[in-house]
């Protein structure tokens, strides 16, 4: 006697309904007053979300000053201890070469992991104040910063949220962070006692982090810090 | 002897076999609350096919389709099928799906149905959704139930080729944040959903939506805003 299997309802056995969705895309808005910026970096490539974003990609020109070579606004790359620069122009992002490095080195050496930081640098400091928008791909928030060793680091805050800081790693007698602020600076080394703050001893912990705010740390070892993880500052 | 079995069905059917040779099936109900959509939420165009597909194995095999819609739904209507093509379904469920047999290529805003046939002898489609509903046995009779109407999102996009969209590029435009999608199909409807953080989306009233197109390229805009914003794009439900 032949039988087929009994249906009941037509949820059947092709794969059921599902959303389609892309990546997650981030937007942020930067309001500066200064002529020079530190901008974190919390995204990553739009074309592979897994790999370090390019600065040319990272930051719209939308609204940015546009003038010759001297008065337009720059992006600033630490790279080995030196700084690859991108000038903008009208039709976009443009590297600029240097006695080191040709264009074509600038535009492939500019990517920034998430959890690093760029220098934005407009002609003069805006008044009453300039946006800057950044993007990117979102999937995977950063929580940390590499630290290479050995040699200055300019990172910054990549969470959406003001934020204190921990070192994976021992500091090194001479490691320095440097806090840029409005123009000034906040100088913090590492000695015998621990991180000293203008001769006063200082508890890392304590420093918040806005968002987006970034600083530099200067390793003076091979085989000191190696991160500096973020995490939100309660309220 | 060559024996045909009647299925009877509205919307929201599934076919139940009640002994050896016959299929005998009634229903309470005749109309879906609502009209059947395609996958980018427009109504179905009259004539669109209906069919009896035969799910085994995690294939999806045609038994019998006819050009039914009106004015948006599936009217009463009476398969008669071969009972070998019943027999090849052994082990595996019959449901009845919608088929999306639009033609892009003869034009774009999708109003015109396809007049290709494949080598079954039913239309070449871009995807098919299965409708839903309860059956009830009693004795050798089925009844079924109206269920619910077709929606946006009840196309088996995979077994369709789509892919999920991917955004290849974002700009700042005047008060404007415009993304520019890649990987679409003028056969799915596609929107901007946001979200104030990475993980609490939402397509909010009045959010850009979007057919996709044909060279797979489209751009959703949305309002820009202080502070941080997070967007991603998604098939319409």
């Amino acid at each position: 006697m032949k039988k087929l299997l009994l249906i009941a309802g037509v949820a059947v056995a092709l794969a059921a309904s599902a959303e389609y969705t892309s990546q997650t895309i981030g937007v942020t808005k930067i309001t500066t007053t200064n002529r020079n910026t530190i901008v974190a970096v919390p995204f990553a490539s739009l074309t592979n979300g897994t790999a370090a974003i390019s600065a040319n990609d990272l930051v719209c020109t939308n609204g940015l000053p546009i003038g010759t070579t001297t008065a337009t606004t720059q992006l600033l790359v630490f790279k080995n201890d030196g700084y690859l620069t991108w000038e903008l122009a009208p039709e976009g992002w443009v590297p600029v070469p240097n006695g080191s490095h040709t264009a074509d080195y600038v535009s492939a050496n500019s990517t920034i992991a998430s959890g690093g930081a760029i220098w934005v640098v407009l002609p003069s400091a805006p008044n009453p104040s300039q946006d800057i928008y950044i993007y990117g791909d979102f999937t995977t928030e950063p929580t940390q910063s590499s630290i290479a060793p050995g040699v200055a680091n300019l990172i910054a805050n990549p969470l959406q949220s003001d934020a204190t800081v921990a070192l994976s790693g021992t500091p090194a007698k001479g490691d320095v962070i440097i806090i840029p602020t409005d123009g000034a600076a906040e100088s913090y080394s590492y000695g015998r006692g621990g991180w000293v703050n203008n001769g006063v001893s200082f508890d890392l912990a304590s420093i918040t982090v806005k968002v987006g705010q970034g600083f530099w740390y200067v390793s003076k070892s091979t085989t000191g810090v190696t991160k500096v993880t973020w995490s939100a500052k309660s309220n | 002897m060559k024996k045909t079995i009647a299925v009877l069905f509205a919307i929201a059917s599934a076919v139940v076999f009640a002994g050896m040779n016959d299929v005998l099936v009634s229903f309470n109900s005749l109309y879906t609350p609502d009209t059947d959509k395609y996958a980018d939420g427009t109504t179905v165009l009259d004539g669109e096919w209906y069919a009896l597909v035969c799910i085994k194995d995690g294939k999806a095999d045609i038994v019998d389709a006819a050009s039914l819609a009106k004015d948006g739904r599936c009217p009463r209507y009476v398969f008669t099928i071969d009972e070998s093509k019943l027999d090849a379904c052994a082990g595996g469920v019959l449901g009845v799906y919608l088929l999306d047999t639009r033609d892009f290529s003869a034009d774009p805003s999708g109003k015109k149905r396809t007049e290709n046939l494949g080598e079954n002898g039913y239309p070449v489609y871009n995807a098919m959704a299965a409708t839903k509903g309860e059956m009830k046995r009693t004795g050798n009779f089925a009844s079924a139930t109206a269920g619910t109407s077709v929606s946006a999102g009840s196309y088996d996009l995979a077994s369709a080729g789509v892919k999920s969209p991917k955004v290849t590029s974002i700009d700042v435009s005047g008060d404007e944040v415009v993304v520019t999608v890649s990987d679409t199909v003028p056969f799915v409807g596609y929107t901007l959903e946001s979200g104030d953080g990475a993980f609490n989306f939402m397509v909010l009233p009045g959010a850009d939506t979007s057919n996709g197109n044909a060279t797979g390229v489209i751009t959703l805009k949305a309002p820009k805003k202080d502070g941080a914003q997070f967007f991603k794009v998604s098939s319409i439900k």
